[in-house]
């Protein structure tokens, strides 16, 4: 047990990339088929070169797999959290929260949120952190909507600085 | 070659182009100082930038990014004992005993001398020796490509650090995200689950910038120490290194060869290559100079082959499309992106476009010479900025850069998903480079192969009947009989030390 | 601080009960989105969207966004609000095309035209040394008497080229083999190498080319496609007739917007956009790069674009017996 612990990240990977051949063949079985494009010959089958893939990493999957049962791997991948391992996941949260509010609140108004939260949360000061922010997702914007005429989100309100 | 330059020259000597050379050069200093951040992740970062642009102009930002980038990493080696980038590893040996006795300055100087000087070596052989490359490959069909391409994969996933294991299963993996969209033969939809986001597959752009540079911003946090800020020597403006320089004039052009032919393997890269000229540079020294303990030589061989490695990396890149290491890999996602594509095509028909790169490249080593030289005391301050600014603005970067593509929202899922991915893979130490490049040689060698299976009139035969396939075939048998050797020997190797223990 | 000043603005326009803000259009960047990955065709629609920026007093962006067949960029643009800022760079084959395959749940009714853009013709070209076929008809007869035998390029299978001469070879009966490449230009390389006999190529290919490569035939019933290919002779010479005639087979594109666009907004777009096409300096700008302006109003959408399903299913008929053909060698 220890042993598969100090292996963690190791084994997860393992069955991360174990999945992908299983997901191939399928698809393959599935979604492609019913296309019409699972056999035939290089014109028709495009489902050939997607299971040779999925055998290749099959394979090495199963010898990654032996190698990590029967312990013949040198590096150590343990679970093991640092002190701001915790902030990583609430830094990791937060973005995943900007992402679902970007297409609503748009750039300007979601950004500056996001990066004085970042900036409170990593120790700098609060007045410090807002108008830092605000600088930075102000420059950004520059550079993409005036410079390089990036239409950014710009949400229900419909705002954008430099367009 | 002459050629090359004079129909490349009026795109470069414009002032958006040569300007953004310069401020590549800049940029590319600045983030290879800053502990984590490589070539690799300047080039990234601007990468979506660089879509909203003339093509010479874009390109010369981008390389000016890597050049700036392989030399930047040297100088925290040498103040802080932390290489910025994993090619300056080697710098450490004698840059930081260097400065340990006071000479940081000196160390300095003679680190971006020779990066410069190296990367313009290196530069040389990449004005001589693509054209001719990409003449012979103008011999090139389907069934060539096809092989070329297998060759590439395999040599980046067997010679890329850490396990050549792992290194293939990334490689597969790679491969496997590349078959995602439409199909070209069929027009089917494969593995779109459906959603239109996903039917021409997940773009390459979101996937390196979440496996790179959102992975890192996560381990950065993961570290701590957001406000800590070291203590730095001070620093001058000083061109004395020049003098110095001139003192190891065999040394660096030996030192920036070897660079250039291991840029040119693909897979084998600028950190190989810094490491084994500072063996050879080692071994030839003489008695007095004490390798280890401060030699100049022996930042003036790591330096010099490092930087001597990006121009070689770029002659398979330009000339054949299979790039040399995964800088180069991005490289050659954009100059696609802009509507070229790399190989014999480029030298043919956009001549004044590759002649623009070689300019490019040779002018930012100039550059280099320069700025790196009178930037030397901002360098310090850069090293003194807190992580807790540097970080967020890394992540509102990546996600602008990234929006701005295509103008679209998915991508940034797309990155967040493969940040998830880049830090388990790095947790496990698997290599990353091999994801991208079988991104990028996936559709080379799947449609090739069924191309060429359309054409042949006896079925795989065709791949020995031509000559040049079949050469390049039997180097793939070799690297095969190699890769299984390696995986091999490791297991004896790590039983061995199971038993003995 | 001008983005205050907008939220004020925003803030007032909805005090105002959503008045007419949009009078104003437009007070922000336009995009347009290309079905096709960039290169000379999408710096057709740069030189357009450039001059009309001008006109309007923004930037309009060309976002290309490949994938599908051009469904994606269409798909892309059709999950944009309805307010003008996102344009459809409506290429035949997203929409017509896909359409009629079923990959795509619109029909070219579905959306409110502006002018149309370019258009351009194929032509079968073969190596410039070639000495095998003097002209079309010799060549069409070599494939006709060895079915196979000659293997052949259109660029992407499926694709409009690929119609238009699997159309010409099953109206004379010949069969070669279809080797399909992502883009034609990678195609000319297999040409002059050769591994191929012959490729459907378009005039700005054929433009870069030149030298390599020699045109049999322009596969086009208009007298204009003729000088974009040096003044080749068109298929109807050689006493073909490929039954499709005037647009339907060439590439072309008619800019778009969503159906439900303010009637204002459209009217704006429309006018700076005939300004442009019209504008003679634009025209040589893309004759120059092999693009043809085809200068067809709004007004002429429906009569346009409605024969040219009708003739392009012609185009995918003859895909099919092309596939039975090769099937069965």
């Amino acid at each position: 047990m220890n042993r598969v612990r100090m292996q963690t990240y190791d084994w997860i990977v393992w069955a991360l990339f174990l999945v992908v051949p299983f997901v191939i063949f399928w698809q393959s079985a599935t979604s492609l088929a019913d296309q019409g494009v699972a056999s035939g010959g290089p014109m028709e089958n495009a489902a050939q070169f997607p299971r040779m893939v999925a055998w290749l990493l099959l394979g090495l999957s199963v010898l990654n797999g032996l190698r990590l049962g029967l312990n013949r791997i040198s590096e150590r991948s343990p679970l093991e959290p640092t002190p701001t391992t915790r902030l990583a996941l609430v830094t990791s949260g937060g973005f995943l929260v900007y992402l679902l509010m970007l297409p609503y609140l748009g750039y300007h108004l979601s950004t500056p949120i996001l990066i004085s939260a970042l900036l409170i949360l990593f120790g700098l000061p609060a007045i410090a952190s807002a108008l830092g922010a605000l600088v930075m997702s102000l420059m950004v914007a520059a550079v993409f909507e005036g410079l390089l005429n990036v239409v950014l989100p710009v949400g229900l309100f419909q705002i954008s600085v430099f367009g | 070659m002459f050629d090359l330059l004079t129909l490349g020259a009026p795109l470069f000597f414009t002032w958006q182009a040569v300007l953004l050379t310069a401020a590549g050069i800049v940029a590319g200093l600045f983030i290879g100082v800053l502990p984590g951040l490589g070539p690799l992740m300047g080039i990234v970062l601007m990468l979506p930038v660089a879509f909203h642009l003339p093509p010479i102009p874009a390109m010369g930002m981008l390389i000016a990014i890597y050049v700036g980038g392989s030399a930047g990493g040297s100088i925290s080696a040498i103040l802080l004992r932390i290489p910025g980038t994993p090619l300056a590893a080697a710098t450490l040996f004698d840059g930081y005993p260097m400065a340990q006795k006071g000479r940081a300055q000196d160390a300095i100087g003679l680190s971006i001398t020779s990066s410069a000087i190296g990367g313009l070596i290196g530069g040389l052989v990449l004005l001589f020796c693509s054209p001719l490359l990409a003449a012979f490959a103008l011999r090139f069909g389907p069934p060539e490509y096809a092989a070329m391409a297998l060759l590439g994969l395999l040599t980046i996933a067997v010679v890329s650090e850490g396990s050549t294991l792992k290194g293939l299963i990334a490689g597969g993996f790679g491969l496997a995200l590349a078959t995602m969209g439409t199909d070209e033969f069929t027009n089917a939809y494969r593995f779109t689950f459906g959603n239109f986001n996903l039917t021409s597959g997940p773009h390459i752009v979101p996937v390196v910038v979440g496996l790179f540079a959102l992975s890192e911003v996560f381990f950065q946090i993961e570290s701590g120490n957001f406000l800590a800020s070291p203590n730095i020597q001070k620093l001058r403006v000083s061109f004395r290194a020049l003098r110095l320089l001139a003192a190891h004039k065999v040394n660096l052009v030996r030192s920036a060869l070897i660079g250039t032919l291991m840029g040119a393997i693909p897979g084998a890269g600028g950190d190989v290559s810094a490491f084994i000229s500072y063996a050879v540079a080692r071994r030839m020294a003489r008695p007095g100079e004490r390798y280890g303990e401060g030699a100049e030589g022996g930042v003036v061989a790591t330096e010099a082959a490092n930087n001597g490695c990006c121009g070689g990396a770029l002659i398979p890149s330009l000339s054949l499309g299979i790039p040399g290491d995964a800088s180069t890999a991005v490289l050659l996602a954009a100059l696609f992106l802009l509507g070229f594509f790399p190989g014999p095509e480029l030298f043919r028909y956009n001549a004044d476009i590759a002649g623009g790169i070689f300019i490019a490249y040779l002018m930012g080593n100039i550059v280099l010479l320069v700025m790196g030289i009178v930037l030397v005391p901002f360098f310090g301050a850069v090293l003194k900025v807190p992580k807790a600014w540097l970080l967020p603005a890394v992540l509102l970067l990546s996600t602008m850069g990234t929006y701005a593509l295509q103008n679209s929202v998915f991508d940034l899922w797309v990155m967040l998903v493969f940040g998830a991915i880049g830090y388990l893979l790095r947790r496990a130490s698997y290599p990353l480079a091999p994801i991208i490049i079988g991104m990028i040689l996936g559709p080379v060698l799947e449609n090739n192969f069924r191309r060429s299976m359309l054409i042949s009139r006896d079925g795989l035969n065709i791949f020995i009947e031509r000559p040049i396939s079949a050469t390049i075939l039997g180097l793939v048998a070799i690297m095969l009989v190699y890769a299984v050797f390696t995986i091999l020997r490791g297991h004896l190797r790590h039983a061995s030390v199971v038993n003995s223990e | 601080m001008k983005m205050l000043n907008k939220v004020a603005a925003a803030a007032f326009g909805l005090a105002m009960l959503g008045g007419p803000a949009i009078a104003e259009f437009p007070e922000r960047n336009i995009q347009i989105m290309y079905p096709w990955a960039p290169g000379a065709t999408m710096a057709a629609s740069q030189v357009i969207a450039d001059a009309m920026g001008q006109k309007l007093g923004v930037n309009i962006s060309v976002v290309s966004t490949p994938g599908a067949g051009g469904v994606k960029a269409f798909e892309t643009a059709l999950a944009a609000p309805a307010d003008g800022y996102t344009l459809f760079d409506g290429y035949v084959a997203p929409l017509v095309l896909q359409p009629m395959q079923g990959n795509a749940d619109w029909s070219y009714t579905d959306f409110t035209p502006l002018w149309s853009a370019t258009s351009n013709a194929f032509a079968i070209a073969v190596r410039a040394d070639e000495d095998r076929f003097a002209d079309v008809t010799a060549l069409l007869d070599h494939a006709a008497a060895n079915p196979g035998d000659l293997r052949y390029s259109p660029g992407s299978a499926g694709a409009l080229p690929h119609m238009v001469a699997a159309k010409v070879m099953q109206t004379t009966g010949a069969v070669a083999q279809l080797v399909p490449y992502p883009e034609i230009d990678n195609a000319v390389r297999d040409l002059r190498g050769g591994i191929l006999d012959f490729i459907v190529i378009n005039p700005g290919v054929y433009n870069i080319n030149k030298d390599d490569v020699k045109i049999l035939s322009v596969l086009s019933t208009l007298d204009r496609s003729s000088e974009t290919y040096g003044g080749a002779p068109l298929i109807g010479a050689a006493g073909i007739d490929m039954g499709m005639s005037n647009l339907s087979p060439m590439g072309w594109d008619w800019w778009l917007v969503h159906k439900e666009t303010p009637a204002d907004v459209v009217a704006t777009l429309q006018a700076a956009m005939g300004e442009v096409v019209n504008d003679p300096t634009v025209q040589k700008k893309l004759l120059d790069m092999g693009y043809v302006p085809t200068l067809f109003s709004p007004d002429q959408y429906q009569e346009i674009v409605g024969p040219v399903a009708k003739e392009l299913q012609g185009g995918i008929d003859a895909i099919s017996w092309e596939k039975e053909k090769l099937d069965a060698l």
